[in-house]
């Protein structure tokens, strides 16, 4: 049987860890057993990344209306900076989670690092503003659930520009704000910190305090929940991580990957410090 | 005064270097007229904006080639005229000095064509002054690899021009 076309631009290829003898169906839609080290393969009638293209076809423009409306009412806009204090300006914001919502509904395939060969967004992409961004957008979820008011901490020596594949990048900052959104401790301070590497790649790292991941959960994991209040689905950090497999797929780098790792230690009154590492990340100083 | 006399001086000068910006894209949403506006008051004002392409236009941009070319994937172009936005970006590529640049709602096609254009706009959804952004970073892309001499001379100085009269303005 002749292997579905789309399997050539899976990097993580879990059918060849699978279980023996136990039918899946992957991310890309493809259902799939294993022998031994043969893997049998054949397509659904609709594959996931069908859907997720059709979704991705039908909403781009309705949110394009979203972002074309908020500037008919304030020309001043820009989707790089949401100022909270202008309704116009949240609509963007809004649209902006909206995007990334669909982005994890289908899977992350279309930043797959075969679409940007040619090149990455032509506006500036510093790493602050989008720091900032997704802190200001993420606020803007209003519930029981989520935080109401946390504190945001950029040190003073991040002043990089991000230059490879930023719409990746964005991706995962975003995921792990609206993480620190849902899961922190109410009122406390989320601090971005950097250390240099070489070469102008650093080291980024987001620290917040919250409750106790239990050691056996892997949070990285496709539908893992620290607790079953849990507002998410497990889904966000899962796609950060094969957003990292497909950066160092376009950097085409062995040393020095970009990696994002998770640890946590206990400070006083059962309060945790979660600290998310973003290592080797491809930068310049912003001039 | 003089800021607004160094303003029009360097609209003066981008038209003289005539840049010009063809833009198609089937969704109207997309590249709208206030976009257009807001990016000729800020000295692109030879911005012409087509919701599809059509053989009358196709031979146009063959024989009068302009400076960009921004097209969508999808949705713009229909055979015999070519087969999708990406055969036509190709084409265009190939056969004229324009600086093509693609955008799309599903960049992840593009793949396999990335010697066939010049820039993959990524950021889908623009506001006015974000669309200004990326035709500055497109100019000076443009300048850098594809412009003549004079208009190399002509352009640099006018949007140098430009941008100091906007950051004494602001």
């Amino acid at each position: 049987m002749k292997e579905p076309a789309i399997c050539a631009t899976c990097t993580q290829k879990p059918c060849r860890s699978s279980t023996e003898r136990q039918v899946y169906v992957c991310g890309w839609g493809v259902s799939y057993f294993r022998e031994g080290r043969e893997v049998f393969k054949a397509e659904t009638p609709n594959p996931l990344r069908y859907l997720s293209q059709n979704l991705r076809h039908e909403l781009s423009r309705v949110i394009a209306i979203l972002v074309r409306d908020a500037n008919e009412i304030d020309p001043s806009l820009r989707s790089d900076e949401i100022l909270l204090s202008n309704p116009a300006s949240r609509i963007i914001g809004a649209a902006n989670i909206l995007d990334n919502f669909i982005e994890m509904i289908s899977g992350v395939h279309s930043l797959h690092p075969m679409a940007h060969t040619a090149g990455e967004s032509a506006t500036k992409t510093s790493l602050i503003n989008i720091i900032n961004k997704y802190f200001d957008t993420y606020s803007m979820i209003n519930n029981q659930q989520r935080n109401r008011n946390l504190h945001l901490i950029i040190d003073q020596n991040v002043k990089h520009e991000i230059i490879y594949n930023k719409k990746a990048i964005e991706y995962i900052i975003s995921a792990l704000m609206d993480n620190a959104w849902k899961y922190a401790m109410e009122n406390s301070t989320i601090v971005v910190e950097t250390s240099e590497v070489s070469n102008g790649a650093v080291d980024l790292y987001f620290s917040n305090y919250g409750r106790e991941i239990p050691e056996e959960i892997d949070i990285f994991e496709i539908g893992a929940q620290a607790n079953k209040e849990s507002e998410g689905f497990g889904l966000g950090l899962h796609w950060a991580t094969v957003l990292v497999d497909y950066y160092n797929e376009g950097i085409n780098s062995a040393d020095n990957p970009l990696q994002l790792k998770h640890r946590q230690h206990p400070e006083e009154n059962g309060v945790w410090v979660h600290t998310f590492e973003l290592s080797n990340l491809r930068t310049q100083l912003d001039p | 005064m003089k800021e607004k006399f160094t303003h029009k001086l360097g609209q003066w000068l981008l038209r003289r270097g005539k840049f010009t910006v063809c833009i198609i894209d089937d969704e109207e949403a997309f590249f709208t007229p206030e976009m257009v506006n807001i990016a000729s008051r800020s000295g692109f004002d030879l911005i012409e904006r087509h919701t599809s392409c059509d053989q009358n236009l196709l031979e146009d941009l063959i024989a009068n080639p302009r400076d960009v070319l921004i097209l969508d994937v999808k949705g713009i172009v229909a055979p015999p005229v070519a087969q999708d936005g990406l055969a036509l970006a190709e084409y265009i590529y190939k056969h004229t000095p324009t600086y093509v640049a693609l955008t799309s709602a599903h960049s992840f096609q593009m793949g396999e064509f990335h010697k066939n254009y010049d820039r993959l706009i990524s950021d889908r959804f623009l506001t006015a002054l974000d669309f200004v952004s990326v035709l500055n970073s497109i100019l000076d892309d443009y300048l850098n690899r594809k412009a003549s001499f004079y208009k190399r001379i002509s352009l640099r100085v006018g949007t140098f021009i430009i941008r100091k009269s906007a950051l004494a303005s602001a």
